[in-house]
């Protein structure tokens, strides 16, 4: 559980650091030094997950496949994540500007 | 010569690729037909989706039912508990269960050449024996107390879907070739892919529902950049497995003076003895298995093979399971069956063998423990997806350009065949509680409905419009999924809950898809239901 919930926080930062990730989480896409601080942060997430699989299983071929698999839920899961909050924000644009 | 070249290049081809991906530039839009020269002069990545989007057409199908299948088969032992609820809640041991099979077959199949057998385990309370019978192969699970296949209902089981998989149901090399092919075809549309999606980076989580062509694009890359590690490696360890059909030219080369040798070279000790033509008897086979469970330590038993059991020259050849590592079969015994000495034991470490026993681990993920197995199934559902959403990208793609009557049958058949192949696969677990427990060839007649449901579905799907074949045969996968969710009744083991589970989450999928075209949404359903 704690390997899945760093995974999805993992690529949560990843997605921010990404032109229409930064759009959906921080209402506009992040400048240069914030997408740069995100992606590093991501990285480091994603490292110490991969590690924390790693001494969680038997073999590192295990983990691998494991971690693998598990990120690209991860990137399903913040892709839906991303479209809810594009909704919402969309939704909540409208409401402030009935006729715009 | 310089006449040939210049008639190939400028043979008509399609549009699409160089539109959509990036070509437009160098693309005509004069309407006049695309040739060759337009493919090379739009460069590497118009060339790509031109390649991309036809080598997936063309193979979309098989891909689509091959990888559906191969979803399932990630739970083969599981379909084949839930497929046979007189085992539901038991238990069994490898070494007593598969030594009262073979007491059992040595008193019922004793004519038999070779008694192929799985060890029972944790996640298949049964074991799985195939023997020669009257001519015909029977294949049945047999009852880990007594060894007999009475009272346990005959059907493939998840068996079926593994087989599926890899055959589709057609004769040797036939199906095996076939799905080879598929598998380097599905390589190829993966890489070609790669380049032809050049914001694989910045859309990566990038999905915009109800936008029409968009979303099913969206949708389309997302499945399939999500987890294209997955696919690359399933798609590749495929077509390695199958490498010797693909490739044959080479053991024909170098084994052409002896067919069999190269064999004997692949797995020293999976050969059996030759027959010595004198009479003879097992040995009680008891102790030789419990001496190779304990040779084989944690793996324990996988495969038992008895060779010529009425033979003085019987050999019992034990493959240990993979459950400690990812590569399968690499420890091997070979087993004298009159007197239980050791003949032969094969530990594979030889590098080029060893890289290949750890790739067909990985895709047939026998190692994989549960959560693993969940990721293999989720992945292999993901790629069944991607491919189901390429195939209805292209038609939607095509439509733009105009309604020719070879687009509406395209449009029919991926209807049919996509919605058609989980319902075809649902009535497989529907008719398994349906037919008496013990009609006769009753699992030849399980695999029959599958078959007569898939045509039914392509049938009527080329007779009716595609819209409406969308909305039909999801509506019957809906209904009979919910089947499969009130056949798993009472929900007691992990088994029936995971079946349901599975079930349940399946039909709110297609019912949401449903719904979805009906309001016009990801597919623009209504759009499509009055221009046809």
């Amino acid at each position: 559980m704690t390997i899945s919930l760093l995974m999805l926080v993992g690529t949560l930062l990843l997605a921010g650091g990404t032109v229409h990730g930064g759009r959906a989480m921080f209402g506009r896409p992040c400048c240069g030094a914030r997408r740069n601080a995100l992606r590093i942060g991501a990285l480091v997430l994603l490292a110490c997950d991969l590690r924390l699989v790693m001494m969680n299983q038997n073999t590192i071929g295990f983990a691998i496949v494991l971690w693998v698999g598990t990120f690209s839920l991860s990137t399903i899961a913040t892709a839906l994540i991303c479209t809810f909050l594009n909704w919402r924000n969309a939704a909540r644009s409208s409401t402030s500007h009935p006729f715009g | 010569m310089a006449a040939c070249r210049d008639v190939l290049l400028r043979m008509p081809l399609d549009a699409q690729g160089l539109r959509q991906h990036g070509g437009h530039r160098d693309a005509p839009c004069s309407g006049r037909p695309v040739t060759w020269v337009d493919i090379v002069k739009g460069g590497l990545r118009a060339s790509m989706a031109w390649l991309h989007n036809w080598v997936g057409i063309v193979t979309g199908w098989v891909l689509y039912a091959i990888a559906l299948s191969g979803a399932l088969s990630v739970f083969r032992p599981e379909i084949s508990v839930w497929m046979r609820p007189e085992l539901a809640g038991r238990t069994a041991q490898a070494v007593p269960a598969t030594a009262a099979a073979i007491a059992w077959l040595q008193a019922h199949a004793p004519d038999s050449p070779a008694w192929y057998l799985s060890a029972a385990g944790p996640r298949a309370p049964y074991t799985w024996a195939l023997w020669l019978q009257n001519g015909h192969y029977v294949q049945r699970a047999l009852d880990p107390v007594t060894g007999a296949p009475d009272g346990i209902r005959d059907t493939l089981g998840g068996e079926f879907f593994y087989r599926f998989h890899f055959q589709l149901q057609l004769p040797y090399p036939w199906g095996r070739l076939l799905a080879a092919v598929a598998a380097m075809v599905l390589v190829l549309t993966l890489l070609t892919g790669i380049v032809v999606h050049r914001r694989i980076f910045s859309d990566f989580f990038t999905f915009r529902p109800n936008k029409g062509q968009r979303s099913w694009l969206d949708a389309h890359n997302l499945m399939g950049v999500a987890a294209l590690p997955f696919h690359l490696m399933i798609s590749f360890t495929g077509a390695v497995t199958l490498g010797t059909l693909l490739f044959p030219w080479g053991i024909g080369a170098a084994y052409h003076h002896a067919p069999g040798a190269f064999d004997t070279d692949m797995s020293p000790a999976t050969v059996a003895r030759p027959v010595s033509g004198h009479p003879g008897t097992l040995a009680p086979v008891a102790a030789m298995l419990q001496m190779a469970d304990q040779k084989l330590g944690r793996a324990g038993l996988g495969q038992v093979y008895v060779f010529n059991p009425k033979d003085a020259a019987s050999s019992i050849i034990i493959t240990g399971a993979n459950d400690d590592r990812i590569g399968y079969a690499t420890h091997v015994l070979q087993i004298d069956g009159t007197n239980g000495r050791l003949l032969k034991e094969d530990r594979e470490d030889r590098p080029v063998m060893a890289t290949f026993a750890v790739l067909y681990g990985l895709h047939i993920a026998r190692f994989a423990p549960g959560p693993t197995r969940w990721l293999y199934f989720v992945s292999g559902m993901l790629l069944a997806c991607v491919i189901a959403s390429g195939l209805r990208l292209w038609t939607i793609r095509r439509r733009k350009q105009g309604r020719t009557r070879g687009l509406v049958v395209m449009e029919r058949l991926n209807a049919g065949m996509i919605a058609g192949t989980p319902l075809a696969f649902s009535a497989y677990f529907l008719v398994n509680r349906i037919l008496p427990a013990s009609m006769l060839a009753r699992a030849d007649h399980e695999v029959q409905v599958v078959f007569i449901v898939w045509g039914a579905t392509l049938a009527g799907a080329v007779l009716t419009p595609a819209v409406w074949s969308w909305r039909i045969l999801g509506s019957a996968t809906v209904v009979a999924l919910a089947g499969i969710v009130v056949l798993s009744a009472p929900w007691t083991t992990g088994v029936e809950q995971g079946t349901a589970m599975v079930a349940t989450a399946l039909a709110l999928g297609v019912a949401t898809a449903i719904s979805r075209t009906r309001h016009g949404g990801i597919s623009k359903g209504r759009q499509i239901s009055t221009s046809e």
